[in-house]
């Protein structure tokens, strides 16, 4: 009961996953959390060396949550001056961890209410771009001469060279007409007055027309090409081949006009420089580069990377989740002492289907036997199997389709026998290989129940790839079970399936719910998930299974109308759905198309597979994604008719329904 | 009310348990630093028998209430005491506006004229207020009342503290304590009454005996559990004449004498070392085989009326 | 030395006692929310002298609503007062403060402003609270504020409520961009409001190094105080810090505790300099007081969450009004009411 006196967990336990956003840590929490993806997969020919020493720019394309910016900050110098300090004892030896790494990364980040602020009030996009150039070059620049004082304050550069030559030069790049001889501390603070300078003509634009007058102005590469160059030029250190990495994290908050002036400088990059990108899916908003009439292409001036494509797709990506979730158990005294260290050995590493239905059906064992109303009795009872419900269902599904009862019966003891014989292989391939899964859902759909999303193989599929959902799940159990079960958690180590489910639905949900409030498009993309979600989710319901675990879609990107077709971007920018790394068949037979999944964590809320099993995916038309957007409560049959209706689609054969329990 | 005449509920429409042990767990975890747990919540559950309505549907109801409960916590309390006192130096220098040349000057006035002291008796949750008021403004021991027949002179105003003060008329033990306080001790002294929670009628009262009264939060008909202006029946406004037959009913077995708590009050809080009377006794009687699940500290009136201690003493 | 100041908030509960009796310029946002013309109708029963009443029109507030919420709206034409109306849109503040003077609308020739910030959005008031201060200079002003006398919950449970529906956009609140000196660590204060989705977002926009949460309380109701937690659960079990309180209809408080924060001796020694963000989400007292301590600190930033569309009614009935004395210079402006905490 509510008294004081009472354990007071915050003295001992706290959720260990409850703190998570790289942006606040600091380096060194960086660098106790970090997991190099590296050590379990290979980012499409990238090594963690190329980071820093491939010349041409990467742009990394991940959703929130993929982990961009702990992957970009862990390159960025804090952290590695920290790692640096891990190896050397002496500052100056450091020096070595740079020259070994090739480079030197340079963090940049500029909020979305600040990029935003740069439009409007009446001053024209030209004169807006021109200011945020001025910015942009400014704060890049700053960056820069804040990371060589702190190399030099360490005395890992030279500190005469850098005195004598460096900073004379930096003076009089930023105009100080003064002969003076100056600190880094001036240059800063010189740089931080002409950073006022547009800070107060944003404020005061908004009252009165005002025009920007700055005391000195600088256009692209004036600061963000000069300075290195310079640094080259006379700090002997940088002559050893350390290059200027620059890490722009978010770039897809960066406003068209503004990202133009970045495409410039990836496009005309100079060696010792180059750039590292983090950024949403469909993060681009222009290929152009400043001059209207030039642009960026890929695989010319750039290279990507995707994370959410490389985690979901690498087998190492649940090793990854292991090691993350690792080291965050290991900071709560309570779960390092007793070992409970293991997410998957907390969460079951797999579903136990079997147990499932059979706690399913408890209630009302026999219930599905139902479907088969035309069957005898007799007839009933060579399609039992008491022990395993899921069985049972397979044993209906082979009845449906028209195979008969003494035959199945005769396959299920050869396959519980484990006898070598074709019908049992053939049992076998169908209830363990295929169908398994998809029997649970109906199953489910029979007695009027939902499907359970646990363990921490369903947890590492419903992440989508995306890391900061898996911790939010795991945080969410975590929170269940602290609440309902803390002698289990806290005695055993063990989480219950039911308590991860309800976390599965609750984060499923708050990330349907947010979709909504995704920036312009969120109206269309909520109805459209909600909707595509529901014609998945009839697709569950086939008694049949003609087509089991549907969850993908084919649709021809280009021929969607322009605005719905950019909201289609929106939503991969925001992960809301995700397409599959390549070019694939909708369904045997057909053309190859671009195939898109919902995100998976989704999956509990729509009751649809977790999984993704190839085969058969929706065609949509661009005139159903209008609708999908457009309409509320769209009723999938009439897609689905559709789709049966067009030929080479042997859905029809089947003449199957969808339930309607 | 026999379990064969149950009347017909609509508790349905209320939220789902689910999501209510939700909203309870999150305001555990949260506000309640983590005390509640599910097992806690069930066995109180367990009190509720059906004998009003269904199970679900009693259990659903209680769920609703427990949902709705307020309790403050330490951080919360020491924030009322700060809030408390800024409200009392800010009352005084209002009321002498128009005098003061310097704030800082007339606040150390006041309180180099004012001395704390606490309402009821030593023991008492007054004391105990007092004791976390001193702490939470980090006021001087000499500002506190040791010897009330011993005050210097300078000293005008008396300002008593306490937690709550919810009844009026006869039945408010704040006027009768402040007015024997100031009958034994402090005769000509201006009383002013600071509390963490009172209601609009015992301010009235009070203040017609022209003792000054500051409280953090007032309440009124909304936070009257089952009036007509609840809020917490604000949106399910046809479960209010229900769940009060369904608290009344179960109250009346554990405090026949005053089931919707004393004075008919109504109210659904506590603090965090220990809950009023006011507030549903169904909430923490322990009488009956009652399980509570919120504690209270009944006072202990009796002369000589001692727990047994242990074996070894 | 810091200065204090005795704070001015009253009750207008029908008396007027200590609240001035004549206003010749008073500012208003149209709205059909009970709320929105309540001060006003005080006013007229109780004789209050009002020259000039300038009524913030919105289209968007006009637009799709069916005939008992459009007599609400125009409910003020009854009242008899001198109006003013200034057409302006929701979504731009900005622009409708720069169209005032071709309007012929110059505030700088009254003497005894006033404004009713019950129904005006928060940028709303905040650049005009701004503009009085920069562009009229006035030294001070009388707002107004009618608290709700409850919220509207769907479905009864209070992680359902919602302030707005579709898209957001964080923005910076025009005039209150402050000054980010790149390398400077910055803070986010969050006043948490009942809208938990948007905490989330600002949060995450502003990425800021540490995060104050600053919880309403006492709020207008006891429970308010839960319902602000539970509804920002996320955000508060992620940023596991101690959560601050200050009064929920008393923005000098929000003013005190945001000044103690600036000044604190912990942030101070571990980041120095910081850059300060305050993201006003909570009752709209909180947020004048934010306002109020962004007008006296310029280089503090005031971050918001735009929304494409209000939802209409988020807030039953009327319960207290209340106006506070606002001074807007800041010679001699100091704590309020007390020492410091």
């Amino acid at each position: 009961m509510l008294k004081e006196n009472i354990l007071n967990l915050n003295d001992s336990y706290k959720n260990p996953f409850s703190e998570y956003n790289a942006n606040v840590m600091e380096p060194k929490t960086i660098l106790s959390y970090w997991c190099s993806p590296f050590n379990f997969m290979q980012f499409a020919g990238v090594n963690e060396s190329d980071v820093y020493t491939d010349k041409m720019p990467i742009v990394f394309i991940g959703g929130r949550g993929t982990g961009k910016t702990m992957f970009l900050k862990y390159f960025s110098f804090p952290v590695q001056i920290e790692e640096a300090r891990k190896i050397v004892n002496d500052n100056r030896s450091s020096l070595t961890h740079f020259i070994q790494k090739g480079g030197i990364g340079f963090y940049l980040r500029i909020d979305g209410p600040r990029l935003r602020s740069f439009t409007g009030a009446g001053v024209s996009d030209e004169t807006w771009l021109s200011i945020f150039t001025h910015y942009f070059e400014l704060v890049l620049g700053r960056e820069y001469i804040a990371v060589l004082k702190r190399l030099t304050e360490d005395e890992i550069l030279n500190k005469k060279s850098v005195s004598q030559d460096f900073i004379p030069k930096i003076d009089k790049l930023i105009g100080n007409a003064s002969k003076k001889s100056r600190s880094f501390e001036d240059i800063l603070a010189e740089i931080d007055n002409k950073l006022l300078e547009v800070d107060e003509f944003r404020a005061n634009i908004r009252f009165s027309n005002i025009s920007f007058q700055p005391q000195k102005a600088f256009t692209s590469e004036s600061l963000s090409f000069s300075i290195p160059q310079i640094a080259k030029e006379t700090i002997p250190e940088f002559k050893e081949g350390i290059n200027f990495i620059v890490l722009i994290d978010e770039f897809e908050n960066f406003l068209a006009p503004q990202q133009r002036i970045v495409n410039a400088l990836l496009k005309f990059v100079e060696p010792g420089i180059t750039f590292r990108i983090g950024m949403r899916s469909e993060g681009f908003r222009t290929f152009e580069t400043i001059s209207k009439d030039d642009f960026i292409k890929e695989g010319r001036d750039y290279r990507k990377i995707v994370f959410e494509e490389v985690l979901i797709k690498d087998k190492g990506y649940q090793q990854f989740l292991k090691d993350i979730a690792r080291k965050r158990l290991e900071k709560v005294k309570l779960f390092m002492e007793k070992g409970f260290v293991d997410i998957s050995k907390i969460l079951d590493n797999s579903e136990n289907l079997e147990e499932e239905a059979k706690l399913l059906t408890k209630k009302n064992p026999g219930k599905h036997f139902d479907l088969l109303k035309d069957k005898s009795p007799h007839e009933i009872k060579l399609l039992e199997n008491s022990d395993n419900p899921l069985i049972e269902m397979l044993n209906i599904l082979w009845v449906s389709r028209k195979v008969g009862p003494n035959e199945v019966n005769q396959s299920m003891k050869e396959y519980l026998n484990g006898e070598n014989t074709e019908k049992a292989k053939k049992y076998k391939r169908d209830y363990i290989d295929k169908y398994k899964l998809s029997l649970m859902f109906l199953l489910a759909s029979v007695y009027r129940k939902k499907k359970m999303y646990y363990s921490f193989n369903t947890f590492s599929f419903l992440s989508s790839g995306i890391v900061g959902h898996f911790i939010e799940l795991c945080r969410n159990c975590f929170q269940y079970a602290e609440f309902e079960n803390r002698e289990l958690l806290f005695q055993k180590g063990k989480i219950l399936p039911i308590q991860q489910d309800k976390a599965a639905k609750i984060v499923g949900d708050t990330e349907l719910h947010m979709i909504q409030r995704i920036e312009e498009f969120g109206d269309y993309l909520y109805r459209f998930t909600v909707n595509i979600g529901n014609l998945f989710r009839d697709y569950h319901k086939d008694k049949g299974i003609k087509y089991p675990e549907t969850n993908q879609f084919a649709v021809d990107k280009g021929a969607i109308e322009e605005k719905y077709r950019s909201a289609f971007n929106a939503a991969l920018k925001w992960s809301v759905i995700q397409k599959k790394p390549a070019l694939q068949q909708p369904s045997p037979g057909k053309h190859v198309k671009d195939i898109y999944t919902i995100n998976r964590i989704f999956a509990p809320r729509f009751e649809i597979s977790y999984r993704t099993r190839g085969g058969y995916s929706v065609e949509l038309t661009p005139q159903d994604v209008k609708k999908l957007m457009t309409e509320n409560d769209v009723k999938p049959t009439p897609i689905r008719k559709r789709l049966r209706n067009k030929k080479n689609d042997k859905e029809g054969n089947w003449g199957q329904q969808s339930f309607d329990f | 009310m026999s379990s064969n005449s149950k009347i017909k509920s609509s508790a349905n429409y209320l939220p789902s348990e689910e999501d209510l042990k939700r909203q309870i767990m999150l305001t555990s975890a949260i506000v309640w630093k983590h005390e509640l747990t599910e097992q806690e919540i069930e066995k109180w559950l367990s009190n509720f028998k059906g004998e009003v309505f269904s199970n679900s549907e009693e259990r659903k109801l209680a769920l609703w209430l427990l949902a709705n409960f307020v309790y403050y916590n330490n951080e919360e309390v020491i924030h009322l005491c700060k809030t408390l006192y800024r409200d009392f130096i800010h009352r005084m220098l209002s009321e002498r506006q128009n005098r003061v040349v310097d704030v800082k000057s007339t606040i150390r006035e006041i309180l180099d004229t004012s001395r704390f002291y606490y309402t009821g008796r030593p023991g008492e949750s007054g004391a105990f207020v007092l004791y976390l008021f001193r702490q939470g403004n980090s006021l001087p021991l000499d500002n506190f009342i040791y010897h009330p027949d011993e005050l210097p002179q300078e000293i005008s105003t008396i300002v008593f503290l306490d937690d709550v003060t919810l009844s009026d008329g006869a039945k408010s033990q704040a006027a009768s304590y402040i007015e024997e306080a100031k009958n034994k001790h402090f005769k000509n002294k201006m009383s002013v009454l600071l509390t963490f929670i009172a209601t609009n009628k015992a301010i009235q009262y009070l203040e017609k005996k022209g003792i000054k009264v500051i409280s953090c939060i007032v309440l009124d008909e909304r936070n009257k559990c089952f009036s007509h202006e609840s809020n917490v029946f604000h949106y399910f406004h046809d479960q209010l004449d229900n769940c009060k037959i369904f608290a009344e009913h179960y109250g009346s077995k554990v405090k026949p004498l005053s089931p919707l708590g004393y004075n008919n009050c109504q109210f659904i809080f506590g603090f965090f070392y220990n809950t009023p009377d006011n507030t549903l006794p169904i909430f923490w009687a322990e009488n009956n085989g009652w399980y509570p699940i919120i504690k209270r500290y009944d006072k202990n009136y009796a002369k000589g009326k001692y727990i047994e201690l242990e074996r070894f003493v | 030395m810091m200065a204090q100041n005795i704070y001015n908030m009253t009750q207008v509960d029908g008396n007027w006692n200590n609240i001035p009796n004549h206003f010749d310029c008073f500012l208003i946002a149209g709205g059909s929310d009970c709320r929105a013309y309540e001060v006003l109708k005080k006013a007229k029963s109780d004789n209050v002298k009002i020259d000039n009443v300038y009524f913030f029109d919105f289209d968007e507030r006009k637009k799709g609503i069916n005939k008992k919420f459009k007599d609400a709206y125009n409910e003020y034409q009854k009242l008899g007062f001198n109006i003013n109306k200034i057409s302006c849109s929701i979504q731009d503040p900005s622009a409708c403060i720069k169209s005032l003077p071709k309007l012929g609308i110059d505030f700088s020739k009254h003497e005894q402003p006033a404004i009713d910030i019950s129904c005006f959005t928060k940028p709303y008031f905040y650049l005009i609270l701004k503009h009085m201060q920069l562009i009229n200079k006035f030294s001070s002003i009388s707002v107004f504020y009618s608290e709700p006398k409850s919220y509207v919950f769907p479905k009864g449970l209070f992680s359902s409520y919602q302030s707005s529906i579709g898209p957001l956009n964080i923005l910076e609140i025009p005039g209150y961009s402050g000054s980010d000196v790149r390398g400077q660590k910055r803070i986010l204060v969050i006043l948490l409001g009942f809208d938990g989705d948007l905490s989330r977002e600002i949060n995450e926009d502003v990425a800021p190094s540490e995060t104050f949460i600053v919880n309403g309380f006492p709020g207008y109701a006891p429970k308010f105080k839960d319902i602000s937690l539970i509804c920002n659960e996320r955000l508060i079990q992620e940023k596991n810090s101690e959560i601050n309180y200050c009064r929920a209809n008393n923005p000098f408080e929000t003013f005190n505790l945001l000044e103690t924060l600036k000044k604190d001796e912990k942030l101070q020694s571990r980041y120095g300099n910081f850059f300060m963000n305050i993201a006003p989400l909570g009752t709209k007292p909180m947020a004048l007081g934010a306002c109020l301590f962004a007008i006296h600190n310029p280089e503090v930033r005031i971050v918001y969450p735009m929304p494409e569309n209000y939802i209409k009614v988020t807030t039953d009935n009327s319960w207290k009004s209340w106006v506070y004395s606002i001074p807007l210079m800041i010679r001699n402006l100091g704590h309020f009411g007390v020492g410091p905490r």
